[in-house]
């Protein structure tokens, strides 16, 4: 039930995603839609960090249910429930794939609903090259939803859920803010001097920066013509590569830290 | 009155409400000593009015962490006082001494108060920390839009009573900390109110209610076709100057308090033991 609640919400956030983009665009493309649902109305500066932190939304909503999908086996009955799971780690995996499959449906409805209003309003057209575009920016999405969910998990055992949420929502929200500090960057074309390139290394390397379908670059000709706003290498290859190793460090931190939970000095959370 | 009293002085020792107290003062310590630094030397007649210096005039870096994580802030204030009192048994001790309805209407308004002696408390004293650093007598305006520019007017007219801003510059700066205090008081009585209802099995989706409320607000100008934004930034920021609308803002809060209300009211008509 709660899963199927979370669903119809996360189509309801594509849909709140897709109709401003429906409502003031004549002629759309399957690729054009990925480009818009992918925080495709932000960019850098103090204008758009409203729009990034709405953007946002979704994503946070999960990992408020979700951020307590492992940590809530240590709440309650922990010690029943561990001593009928004696091997802790690969119990975690197989919870983490649970986990990621969670938010590779709860992105999927957010997708859909977008591909709905497109289905209807337009009339249908299809490219490799968008299929290759949405399917990037699926891949983005899901991983840095898991990784985000895990590592708010992972601190709720070391902390409480609270605290587990709020450093990532803090964290969250402090990435999306420094881009008020990156304004210039890409003003005057590429960014240039030892300050600029500095500051394109913490762009690039933002773990935010990452879900910003349009910034990417690709070396697929048709595909970088739809993207690549600021052009400059920013490879969707290299977003998957740093989120999918960023979500192997968090499942590896997540195994040492569940073996060394202490189930009897855990208290419970209601 | 002294069981109140001692209700806020619990609230306000324990460490979510000290976070969020030292989580203000940060913010408005850095961009107090940022002005120090910037305008160190400047000359008066080029000076702006010191309170448009605070933390809360619009496009400012420190202001925008603020609003953004109210949410989860006001939340975080006193929203899960009840929850850690039926965690430790304190509730049943509470009740037990002072009775069911006033334990649940103490803390209830104690929730409120807390959250505005945190939020308008520490706002008020970063409005007297840049009246006694700042010289009174500059009037400037961070928009360097001079009072002789028409535009200059057109923008204060958006201020919430314009008028008071005009007259009494300074009463107005120390209104909006008063009224900003009142709005989070709002918001974090009523996720206390919701923690009552036992809706949430688990603490972290207590932030999903008020998170959801205050960013939805934003899809409300669209939806409805209203000629005002409905940005809950907009309303908590003290210059603001896109079109609002107090008489939505205090329906907003009206609704929020009814419904904190009337679930304070559901549990204290429950028996203590039910959840």
């Amino acid at each position: 039930m709660k899963n199927l609640g979370m669903l119809l919400l996360s189509s309801a956030f594509g849909l709140l995603s897709i109709l401003p983009f429906s409502a003031s665009q004549p002629d759309a493309s399957f690729g054009s839609m990925a480009v818009w649902m992918g925080f495709g109305n932000v960019g850098l500066g103090s204008a758009y960090l409203i729009d990034f932190l709405y953007a946002i939304v979704p994503m946070v909503v999960f990992q408020m249910v979700y951020g307590l999908y492992l940590y809530r086996h240590f709440c309650t009955a922990s010690v029943y429930y561990f001593s009928r799971c004696i091997k802790r780690k690969s119990w975690f995996l197989q919870e983490t794939g649970s986990l990621l499959l969670k938010s590779f449906l709860y992105e999927s409805a957010y997708w859909i609903a977008g591909l709905f209003v497109l289905a209807f309003k337009y009339p249908f057209s299809i490219t490799m090259a968008d299929v290759c575009l949405f399917l990037y920016a699926v891949t983005i999405n899901v991983l840095w939803l898991f990784a985000s969910t895990l590592a708010v998990n992972i601190l709720a055992l070391k902390t409480d859920s609270v605290a587990g949420f709020g450093i990532i929502f803090g964290l969250e929200v402090f990435f999306i803010v420094i881009y008020n500090f990156m304004e210039s960057l890409f003003l005057y074309g590429k960014p240039e001097g030892n300050a600029g390139k500095l500051l394109f290394i913490l762009w690039k390397w933002n773990p935010v920066s990452q879900l910003v379908v349009r910034w990417h670059s690709s070396m697929w000709k048709e595909i970088d013509a739809m993207v690549n706003d600021y052009q400059v290498n920013f490879d969707f290859n290299f977003s998957v590569l740093y989120l999918a190793i960023l979500s192997a460090i968090l499942i590896i931190l997540g195994i040492s830290v569940i073996s060394r939970v202490e189930l009897i000095s855990n208290g419970m959370e209601e | 009155m002294g069981i109140l009293l001692l209700q806020i002085k619990v609230m306000l020792q324990k460490k979510e409400a000290a976070f969020c107290y030292f989580f203000m003062l940060t913010m408005i310590l850095i961009h107090f000593f940022q002005n120090i630094f910037k305008f160190a030397g400047t000359d008066i007649s080029r000076m702006y009015q010191p309170l448009k210096l605070r933390m809360l005039y619009e496009d400012n870096v420190f202001g925008y962490y603020v609003i953004e994580l109210l949410p989860v802030l006001v939340v975080l204030v006193s929203g899960f006082s009840y929850l850690d009192d039926r965690k430790s048994g304190e509730d049943i001790f509470w009740i037990a001494r002072i009775g069911g309805k006033k334990y649940f209407f103490f803390k209830y308004a104690a929730s409120f108060v807390t959250s505005l002696i945190v939020f308008g408390g520490s706002l008020l004293m970063e409005t007297f920390l840049y009246l006694l650093s700042f010289p009174l007598s500059s009037v400037g305006d961070p928009s360097n839009i001079t009072r002789f520019d028409e535009v200059y007017w057109e923008l204060i007219s958006r201020y919430f009573f314009p008028d008071i801003y005009i007259n009494h510059p300074y009463l107005y700066g120390v209104g909006c900390c008063v009224a900003f205090g009142l709005m989070c008081g709002v918001l974090s009585s009523f996720s206390l109110a919701i923690s009552m209802s036992g809706i949430f099995r688990f603490r972290i989706l207590l932030f999903l209610p008020v998170y959801l409320i205050l960013t939805m607000t934003y899809y409300f100008k669209d939806f409805l076709k209203l000629d005002f934004d409905t940005y809950y930034g907009y309303y908590f920021y003290f210059y603001d100057t896109a079109p609002k609308n107090i008489f939505a803002l205090i329906l907003f809060l009206m609704v929020l308090f009814v419904i904190s209300f009337c679930l304070v009211c559901k549990k204290i008509n429950k028996d203590v033991f039910e959840k």
